[in-house]
Order: structure tokens, then C-alpha cells, then sequence
């Protein structure tokens, strides 16, 4: 190719990299450097350098450290569900069969919608005088009296990482399937004919196949647990037995005017998913050399 | 097993039973996903279709009946009653529509430009930049609202849709061009060498390989209009009353003095559809978008 033609080129990258120049790098270089600083929304010309103090006020805070724990909870429940469920879901799915492609349409619903509508939705589910579920549970015994799930800080997490994980599954189970149906056929042929239980099958076939692309779709998990705002946001409002990190730094930084605590802790949420990615990328890469 | 081999006519009496099984499971798996996917939806539309009276009936009744449009009226201001509200959402309405196509344009077509010469072009510092680009997907909106927010107040562009949109932009490129550069890369080079050899230009080697690539491009197109319909926390700091999407709308109704669940519910209704029509019918192109956007 001649060097002229690909002048040509570089314009075509020239929106990308402008994008990515103003509202991505300087952005996130601003936000390292006002995080060494005391800055207020309110008057940001007033300004003092503050060292590591914005880290300092971040990391002794109580409401951070609830945060911080319950965002662990979202991300450790809602890895588990994604995980096991989907394995399931996946290896059910695996075989095409008449009306799968229907199947897969409808189950994708959830992911396409938005988080802010489908805890609305969720909330009339659990609400104790418009909603079905405390009737549900009753009629089947599993519960003796009605409860008030979203007020109540033993129920209120589970119930927010149930709107999260309905939203999330079907983005799993996809991304499972896609790495299923290029299993040979062969292998499981000869399975079959070596008479190997379905249980076998999976333990030495299937799961080691899907081992992969399992660090895929933690790191999706995790992605999508560590980011949650809306659902919490939506379902219970700021309520502390429900917040996470990404409430906790939208309060300070947008309600306390804090901006400099607030972009400390940002930063810290952001190289926390990124050292995250690294280990499943390490995880990962380990696990291709076997 | 040796016995199979000796007596052939065991294994297809095996064989049959085996897929009976598989297919009895493969029709308890639909039937589970069916009612995943759509009980829930199923209440919010049962809600916005019950009349206030039957609603607070206990125990709760499954059917709406009658059915009432009451709701639904409402909040489309077709019955004249309460006009901020029906305004509010249909305006919120059009403003969703506007900057999510808008951005949604946009970002396509930088895609292409962008994911076209990320597949057919190597110069110092591409793997860099494009490695960049990736790790941006992990650290989206939220690490660099804040001097976002002062940027935009700069431009004054808080509460505008163009505001809105241009953040939505930079949120959903990424990942917008690496599956055009995929798409790209599944293309044969040898289409462009022979239009390179007929004096064809780069702009008309691009537009002869796109409709090859056009299923990557709807797929990019899908994923990126459901990403930005589903916003809130964004639009919540940046476009929160004039410029304000569904989403945004939906949240003033939660939490007033006397909750309207109907209207609530009615909202929610409307709000879904078009990202429900946009999965339901773009289906195949939403399945394979995200199976190789998650390859990353």
C-alpha cells in the first residue's frame, strides 16, 4: 500500500481519537490530578492541594467502608448466580431444537431493558400491597407473614441483586452458548459411545470446554456488579444498607460537593476493575498454558 | 461399550430414549425461560391495565378485569386531566428517542472508519491506541463525570441533548469498534486488492466491503441503541429536567406523597417498548453482537 493512500487513514481515525482525546483522557487525567486537591462543585476556582488527604478522608470513611461491603455482597451473589445458572441455562440450551431462536429472543429481553425500569417493575412485584410475591410465598408456605422486603436490611440487598442478576443472566448464558456450540460434536460422540453418564460428560467434557470463556464472563459479572447504580438507586433510594460505592461517590461529589473525595474515590473504584481484569487475564492466560 | 458393538440393535432403542429425554428437558428449559423473561413484565403491564379500586384489593387479583386504559390515558394526556405530567413524559419520551438514534448514528459512523482501518492497517502505536480504546470499556462514564460535568457546564451543554448525547458517544465507541474491526476482519482483502488495482480510491474500497459488513454494523447499531436507552445515572447529573430521558421522567413519578402505581406502571409500559420491539426483531443481530463483544 502506498504511503499517500494511507494518509487517508489517519482523518479516519481522527473522530475516534477526538472522542476518546476530550471526553476520556483529559477527563481522566483532570480527575487524577483534582484528586490531590480540595476542590468544591460549588466554587471550583477555590482550590488548595490536599496531597493524599482526598485518599486519606476515602479510605477512613464508615460510609465507604458499608459501601465498599456491599458492593463486595452485589458482586460475590450475583457472580455466583450468573455462574451457576448460566452454566445450566447454557448447557441446556446447547442443542438447536425447533423454537430455540424464539427461546433465546425472549430470554435476551431482560438485558435490553433498563435497569431503572425493571426495578420499577421488580418493586411492584415486591411491594407488600400491590405485589404478588408476598402472596406467592405465602400460598406455598415459604413465608408465615407478609414482609416489607425493601425496607428491611436483611432482604433489601438480596432483592436488589435479584433485579441485577435478571438483567445480567441472559447476557451470560449468551456469551456461554456462543462457546458451546463450537464444541465438536466428535467429542461428545465418543463420550456417548465410551457410555459416559451425563454427569461424567459434563465434569470431563463440557465444563473443561467452558473453562475459558468462563473468565469472560466473571469479568463481565464483575464489570456489571461493580458499576451497579441504578437498581439500589431506583428500588431504595440512598438508604445505606443497599448503597454502593458508585451511590456513595455520586453523594459525595454531587450532594456534598466534595469533588476532590469524590474523584479519590472514583479513581480508586476504577484501578480496583482494572487490577480485577488483570487477575482474570493472569487467570485466564494460566489457564491456556495447561 | 463392547456390547453396543456386538449387538447394533441396542443402540438406537438407546439413542431414542436418550432424545426423548433431551427433549423433554429442552421443553422444561423454554418453559422456565418464558416465564424468566416475562412474569415480571407480565405484572408491570397487569398494573398499568387495573383500575385504582381493584388494585389495592387484597389478595392481589392476577387479571386485570375489567381492564381499564385509564393509566395509559393519563400519562398520554389523552384525557385532559393532569398536563405536566403527560408533557413531561412525552417529551421525556421524544428526548430518549432523539438522543439515543442521534448518538446511535454517530457512533456508527465512527465505528466503521475506525474499526475499518484498525483491520487493515498497521502503523506505530495502532496496537497502543487500540488497546486504549479497550480499556476504556472497563472504566466507562463514571470514573470521569466529574470533570465531565465541569467541562459541560463550560460549553454549557448540562441539561442539553447534545450534551447527553455526545457522553453516550464516548460510553459506547469502544466497544462499537472493536466489533466493526471483527466484522471487518472476517472479510476477505482480496475484494479491495482487485478494486486497488481497478484505480478505486480508499472511500470506494470502504463502501464496497460495508455491505459485506453490514450485519456487524446493525448488530453495532442494536447494542448501542439499547445502551443508551437504558441510562440513568448519566442523564441523572447531566440531563436531569428539560433535556431529562424515560428514565429519568419514570423516577419523578417513584416517591411523590401518594404513589400512582398505575401511572407508574403505564410509564414503565411505554417506556420498555422500544427496546423491547429493538431486541424482539433485531434479535439475531443483538445474540451475535454480544457473543463476539464479550471475546475481548
Amino acid at each position: 500500500m502506498k504511503r499517500r493512500d494511507n494518509d487517508i487513514f489517519l482523518l479516519w481515525l481522527l473522530p475516534m481519537a477526538l472522542v476518546l482525546l476530550c471526553f476520556v483522557i483529559l477527563p481522566l487525567l483532570v480527575t487524577v490530578v483534582d484528586s490531590l486537591y480540595s476542590v468544591s462543585l460549588l466554587n471550583v476556582s477555590d482550590r488548595s492541594f490536599a496531597g493524599a488527604d482526598n485518599y486519606l478522608t476515602v479510605l477512613k470513611d464508615a460510609n465507604v467502608r458499608t459501601a465498599a461491603g456491599n458492593t463486595l455482597f452485589y458482586t460475590v451473589v450475583s457472580l455466583t448466580a450468573e455462574t451457576v445458572l448460566g452454566i445450566a441455562a447454557a448447557v441446556a440450551l446447547k442443542e438447536k431444537y425447533r423454537g430455540r431462536s424464539v427461546i433465546l429472543a425472549v430470554l435476551s429481553i431482560p438485558w435490553a431493558l433498563p435497569p431503572m425500569v425493571n426495578s420499577m417493575t421488580w418493586k411492584l412485584i415486591f411491594d407488600p400491597s400491590v405485589g404478588i410475591l408476598n402472596e406467592i410465598l405465602l400460598q406455598w408456605g415459604v413465608i408465615d407473614a407478609y414482609q416489607v422486603w425493601l425496607n428491611n436490611p436483611e432482604l433489601s440487598k438480596w432483592c436488589v441483586t435479584t433485579v441485577h442478576v435478571w438483567k445480567m443472566l441472559p447476557f451470560i448464558v449468551i456469551i456461554m452458548l456462543a462457546r458451546l456450540q463450537t464444541m465438536p460434536r466428535e467429542i461428545m460422540e465418543a463420550a456417548e459411545t465410551d457410555g459416559a453418564s451425563a454427569v461424567q460428560k459434563f465434569r470431563y467434557f463440557t465444563f473443561p470446554y467452558l473453562r475459558p470463556v468462563l473468565f469472560i464472563t466473571l469479568a463481565q459479572g464483575t464489570i456489571g456488579a461493580v458499576h451497579l447504580f441504578d437498581e439500589p438507586y431506583a428500588m431504595t433510594g440512598t438508604a445505606l444498607d443497599t448503597r454502593t460505592l458508585l451511590i456513595q461517590d455520586y453523594l459525595t461529589a454531587f450532594r456534598e460537593y466534595n469533588l476532590g473525595t469524590g474523584m479519590a474515590l472514583a479513581l480508586l473504584i476504577s484501578v480496583s476493575i482494572l487490577l480485577l481484569m488483570v487477575l482474570y487475564a493472569k487467570l485466564a492466560g494460566r489457564q491456556e498454558e495447561w | 461399550m463392547v456390547e453396543n458393538r456386538r449387538w447394533p440393535g441396542i443402540r438406537p432403542a438407546r439413542k431414542l430414549h436418550r432424545r426423548t429425554n433431551l427433549a423433554a428437558l429442552q421443553a422444561a428449559v423454554s418453559a422456565l425461560i418464558l416465564l424468566y423473561s416475562l412474569l415480571p413484565l407480565y405484572w408491570l403491564l397487569r398494573t398499568s391495565l387495573i383500575s385504582k379500586e381493584d388494585l389495592l384489593k387484597a389478595p392481589p387479583a392476577l387479571l386485570p378485569s375489567p381492564a381499564t386504559a385509564e393509566h395509559f390515558a393519563r400519562i398520554l394526556g389523552l384525557d385532559g386531566s393532569s398536563h405536566v405530567i403527560s408533557a413531561n413524559f412525552v417529551r421525556a419520551f421524544w428526548n430518549s428517542a432523539a438522543v439515543c438514534l442521534g448518538a446511535t448514528a454517530a457512533v456508527c459512523a465512527i465505528a466503521v472508519l475506525a474499526g475499518y482501518v484498525f483491520a487493515r492497517w498497521r502503523f506505530p502505536g495502532s496496537r497502543a491506541l487500540f488497546g486504549l480504546l479497550l480499556v476504556t470499556m472497563v472504566l466507562p462514564a463514571y470514573s470521569v463525570m466529574l470533570p465531565l460535568y465541569r467541562v459541560m457546564t463550560a460549553l454549557s451543554l448540562i441539561d442539553t441533548g447534545l450534551g447527553l448525547g455526545l457522553i453516550y458517544v464516548s460510553a459506547f465507541m469502544p466497544l462499537a469498534v472493536w466489533l466493526m474491526r471483527s466484522f471487518f476482519l472476517t472479510v476477505p482483502i482480496e475484494l479491495e486488492e482487485a478494486a486497488q488495482m481497478d484505480g478505486a480510491g480508499r472511500w470506494r474500497q470502504l463502501f464496497l466491503v460495508l455491505p459485506l459488513a453490514a450485519p456487524g454494523l446493525i448488530s453495532a447499531a442494536t447494542i448501542t441503541f439499547l445502551s443508551c436507552w437504558s441510562q440513568y445515572a448519566i442523564p441523572l447529573v447531566f440531563a436531569s429536567s428539560k433535556a431529562q430521558p424515560v428514565t429519568v421522567f419514570l423516577s419523578t413519578l417513584v416517591g411523590k406523597t401518594s404513589v400512582e402505581y398505575g401511572l407508574m406502571a403505564a410509564g414503565g409500559v411505554l417506556s420498555i417498548l422500544p427496546p423491547l420491539l429493538v431486541a424482539v426483531f433485531l434479535n439475531r443481530y443483538l445474540v451475535a453482537g454480544l457473543m463476539k463483544g464479550a471475546g475481548r
